[in-house]
């Protein structure tokens, strides 16, 4: 049986201009990537200072200064369009790399601030 | 194999009314351009704080958006001139949405999903070219970088 899960994965930012370097794991059944969003406890830090690079078993999905507002999605976006749409993608190894990049915008004040990163994937719970 | 995937390419401003050329290269591999996105950061300078507002009347007016420049891309077949957007800071969010006076809504409340604008162009044009032209209007010197996402689609052997 195949089941649709989300996922959240974390990164903390602690300091302007920090890049931080990250994999997390998907699990053991996912079976095909579907889609993802970012989030952040601050909106307009992670709007305007955030770029990043993310990497699905080791292929580069999204380059170096892809700005972080173009994964993001408003209140005004129905639930189940908040996703950005990856197709379906097989999750191989199930390692999702995300390079983060905080960069300086005249709009925005540096505070600490969080980055959540949720996943969509397909997993298979007769395997166990 | 990865079928579709981005390049991005910034373009420092720093000049009122400066003009910008460059070039996207397509690689071999590159089936068709599929899509094009726009992105902006803001480096110095001061712009026009956005509008508070105080009652339900506010959201009725309509605050004009800050266009700072237009960006072109033209292909060197019959193509020719096949991309064209106004690069803008967005002021109207407000606009007719009558809780806003108690929720003020901002570009990163209230975007809709970003998705790239569509664009079917063969990738054997191996060459774009995009233009940038600022025309912000300040007397105040500013700065800023303009981000461009051409998507592209591969080959698929």
């Amino acid at each position: 049986m195949q089941k649709n899960i989300k996922k959240r994965f974390t990164i903390l930012i602690t300091q302007a201009k920090q890049t931080v370097n990250k994999t997390f794991e998907l699990d053991k059944t996912a079976r095909l990537i579907n889609g993802l969003v970012l989030t952040s406890d601050k909106d307009d830090l992670l709007y305007y200072r955030g770029e990043q690079k993310i990497e699905i078993n080791g292929e580069e999905y999204f380059p170096e200064d892809y700005e972080s507002k173009l994964l993001m999605s408003g209140i005004n976006v129905a639930p189940n369009s908040r996703y950005y749409n990856l197709g379906g993608i097989p999750p191989g190894n199930g390692a999702v790399k995300i390079v983060y990049q905080d960069v300086e915008d005249g709009r925005s004040v540096f505070t600490p601030y969080r980055v959540s990163l949720y996943i969509d994937y397909t997993v298979d719970k007769s395997v166990n | 194999m990865i079928k579709e995937r981005v390049m991005v390419k910034q373009i420092p401003i720093t000049k009122a009314g400066q003009i910008a050329i460059f070039d996207i290269k397509v690689p071999r591999e590159v089936n068709k351009i599929i899509g094009i996105e726009t992105g902006l950061r803001w480096i110095s300078g001061s712009i026009p704080k956005e509008v508070t507002l105080t009652s339900v009347i506010d959201t009725l007016r309509f605050n004009r958006n800050i266009t700072l420049g237009d960006l072109t891309f033209k292909s060197f077949d019959n193509a020719h001139l096949f991309y064209s957007e106004e690069i803008k800071l967005h002021r109207s969010y407000s606009y007719g949405d009558f809780t806003a006076p108690n929720f003020l809504p901002k570009p990163y409340t209230h975007q809709t999903l970003l998705q790239e604008d569509t664009i079917s162009l063969d990738g054997a044009i191996t060459l774009a070219q995009g233009m940038y032209k600022d025309t912000y209007q300040s007397e105040a010197p500013f700065a800023y970088t303009v981000i461009v996402y051409v998507w592209l689609e591969n080959k698929l052997n």
